[in-house]
């Protein structure tokens, strides 16, 4: 039993998704499954375009494909949203 | 064959709607080199209906008109034919009004000269009130305006003046408070319609309250005047041609083209820290380099990631370290502009602290084993960019300098010996390398911006950031007090070629970081350099290569998507030299839509003040003033 569990702890994830506005929603997600669910999840939540959001982790962007193994991540860790920045005059 | 062909586009082009041409035009500029005779016929067209005048149309060709310039303005070789426009445009309007203002001087004058002298004194500033300038702008006025020449407008402006004048008591009585009144209601017109002019009357009031309100009153006229001028020149015939269907061949091959935005996806790789990062591009990023779109975040940092990583020289790689646009986001984001400007430090200090805790974790490189650290800025929208340089140095100068110190407690004597020799050395040392001009190694911070921006709470931000990263990561092994302030780190901004219209500044971030790193040196040096000329006449680089910089990196990521990083790297270099290598000879040039728009400027202060000193240091002193004050920055769209 307790090794089952132990087992069933390691490969979920607590993400922490945090808005620029400084919002939290946290997320559970297996270590193996692509970022994509979440951020589908997080943009119908918040109700944004997908292509207006980025999500960083450590200040690199998260891509779709990603996995948390993949940028050896660990329970607790944040997410940081930020909205697309765009400029051409002032 | 060709011919053939060509009339039958004539031909199409006559049958077109003005809607439909605008259409064209638009794809042709998102999707371009697929028709040179239809643009040329396009442009030929224009031309040739230039001095008709239909109102009705105004609009719409006003539309077609830009878009073909913009057409040109992204396609053209080298940007020459441009800059050539620009500033004949910018001489002829300067004639223009200078003309228009003497007329109107001359006219007040005599026009004055009949009354009293009390009359006289009218027409000094300080008797103008907004009353007075709202009488300027009756209906009539207004509706004489509508003539389209510019004889009958400045005559129904004079016949308003003399009515006007005639209507005014003498200055005695005006200064009597029931006069003030009667001269009020007689005066004062509610027309709604006057409610828009009379607000601007009232910001050029506010602007020119210490140049007098007769200047701003005639500035509001000549606006008003250029706006009845624009639409005299426009166009009839092309608005009446009959709506017919269009089934070309360009259509066609434009489609082929947006197949490829809409499909596109390319994830650029590169290795940081031993660690695999990515950057994806997609097509609706790719759109943003479409002409007259604003960049996005994406392109921004794929662009200078991959500059960084696959073009700069292993040398340079090593001394900088390009930060990604987010950092500074939330180092200084754009909601805390307000609390960040406050004058207290308490107030930036506490947003700092907090601000730091998102970004301790990003950067995983040493910044004090760095030269150059380049922070990209994104403001409300608008980019620009901080470099901060040689900031090591800081520590390091110190170590030498007490070095001396303490030689010199042990040999008092030799103080000045010492020093006068290491100072030949230096010299003999700059000899012998031949080195045309003497390096800048001291630290500084230098801001370029588009828009003549320089506003300190960035660079404050940053020197808090440096602060803190000396305190946390280096001072136990530096054992050194080091503050990073205005005084150890003091801010530059060169008078670089600036944005001539409203979409670009994105890619004059790109430029002036690739020109930067290219050649430190040539931007450092200056600050070495009080020479006015070397400061003025900096030849950076031209200005063809922002408006070619779109097309660049488009064909850059399309070609990432097809060969390998090397290629494309190379390709794009290629591309960049030879856009050089043709603007080369005329390296004087590179400055000279900035030098333009400062004789405007100067034109203008001329204008208020009568003996304008014309020496050389109050005109230094006021380009300084019109390259730093983003309210001087009145380029026309292009």
């Amino acid at each position: 039993m307790t090794d089952q569990n132990a087992n069933a702890n390691s490969e979920y994830l607590n993400l922490k998704v945090k808005s620029q506005e400084g919002e939290e929603i946290f997320f559970k997600i297996k270590k193996t499954t692509q970022f994509k669910k979440l951020m589908d999840a997080y943009c119908q939540r918040a109700q944004v375009n997908a292509h207006n959001v980025r999500f960083l982790f450590d200040g690199d962007r998260i891509l779709e494909s990603h996995t948390p193994a993949d940028l050896k991540m660990e329970s607790g860790d944040e997410i940081d949203v930020v909205v697309e920045q765009v400029g051409g005059s002032f | 064959m060709h011919k053939v062909k060509q009339n039958s586009t004539q031909q199409v082009i006559k049958k077109r709607s003005l809607s439909q041409l605008i259409q064209i035009v638009e794809e042709e500029i998102q999707f371009p080199d697929n028709n040179v005779t239809v643009m040329s016929s396009i442009q030929k067209q224009i031309k040739k209906t230039e001095n008709s005048f239909v109102p009705s149309s105004g609009k719409d060709i006003g539309q077609l008109r830009k878009l073909v310039l913009n057409h040109e303005y992204y396609t053209s070789i080298d940007g020459n034919i441009i800059t050539e426009k620009y500033i004949k445009l910018k001489r002829t309007r300067r004639a223009i009004k200078k003309q228009k203002y003497q007329q109107q001087f001359m006219f007040l004058q005599t026009q004055a000269n009949p009354f009293s002298q009390t009359q006289t004194a009218y027409l000094q500033p300080q008797y103008f009130n907004q009353l007075q300038i709202q009488n300027m702008y009756s209906p009539a006025l207004a509706q004489n305006l509508q003539g389209t020449n510019y004889d009958q407008q400045l005559s129904a402006f004079q016949q308003n003046q003399i009515m006007h004048l005639q209507t005014l008591p003498s200055l005695e009585q005006a200064n009597s408070q029931i006069m003030k009144q009667q001269l009020g209601q007689q005066l004062l017109v509610p027309q709604q319609s006057l409610q828009i002019q009379q607000q601007q009357s009232m910001i050029q009031i506010q602007n020119h309250s210490q140049n007098g309100e007769y200047q701003g009153m005639v500035n509001n006229y000549m606006k008003m005047d250029r706006v009845q001028l624009s639409v005299k020149k426009d166009v009839s015939k092309l608005d009446e041609e009959s709506e017919s269907n269009f089934s070309d061949d360009y259509e066609e091959s434009s489609e082929s083209d947006q197949m490829v935005y809409e499909k596109f996806s390319y994830t650029y790789s590169y290795m940081q820290n031993d660690r695999k990062k990515d950057i994806t591009i997609e097509h609706h990023d790719l759109k943003k380099l479409v002409p007259n779109q604003y960049l996005n975040d994406t392109i921004v940092n794929f662009f200078l990631k991959f500059f960084e990583v696959e073009i700069l020289s292993q040398e340079m790689k090593e001394k900088v370290l390009i930060f990604n646009t987010y950092f500074m986001s939330k180092l200084a984001p754009n909601d805390q502009i307000e609390q960040l400007s406050s004058s207290s430090f308490e107030v930036i200090n506490g947003l700092f602290e907090k601000n730091y805790q998102a970004v301790r974790r990003w950067i995983k490189e040493d910044i004090f084993e760095k030269q150059f650290l380049v922070f990209p800025l994104n403001l409300p929208e608008h980019w620009s960019v901080i470099i901060v340089c040689n900031h090591k140095n800081l520590f390091d100068q110190d170590e030498k300098s007490e070095a001396r110190q303490q030689n010199s407690s042990e040999n008092p004597t030799t103080i000045d010996e010492d020093d006068e020799q290491d100072q030949d050395k230096e010299i003999k040392d700059e000899n012998s390398s031949n080195k045309p001009k003497k390096e800048y190694n001291k630290p500084c911070l230098v801001y370029f911006d588009s828009f003549g921006l320089l506003d300190p709470k960035y660079s404050n931000m940053i020197r808090l950031y440096l602060n803190k990263e000396y305190e946390t990561k280096k001072k136990s092994t530096i054992q050194k007090n080091i503050v990073y302030n205005e005084r150890t780190l003091p801010s530059h901004q060169p008078l670089i070629p600036r944005q001539t219209n409203y979409v670009d500044c994105g890619l004059y971030l790109l430029e002036y970081v690739e020109n930067f790193l290219n050649d430190p040196q040539q931007i450092l040096s200056l600050f070495n350099n009080t020479e006015f000329d070397e400061w003025i006449h900096l030849r950076w680089f031209p200005r063809c290569n922002i408006h070619k910089k779109r097309k660049f990196i488009k064909e850059l990521l399309i070609d990432l998507s097809k060969l390998s990083k090397e290629e494309a790297a190379k390709n794009y270099q290629q591309k960049r030299a030879n856009l050089l290598e043709l603007k080369k000879d005329n390296a004087s040039q590179y400055d000279e839509i900035d030098m333009e728009e400062f004789e405007d400027h100067i034109d203008e202060i001329a204008e208020y003040e009568e003996d304008y000193p014309n020496t050389q240091e109050e005109k230094h002193r006021q380009l300084l003033d019109f390259y730093m004050n983003p309210n001087f920055n009145k380029y026309d769209v292009v």
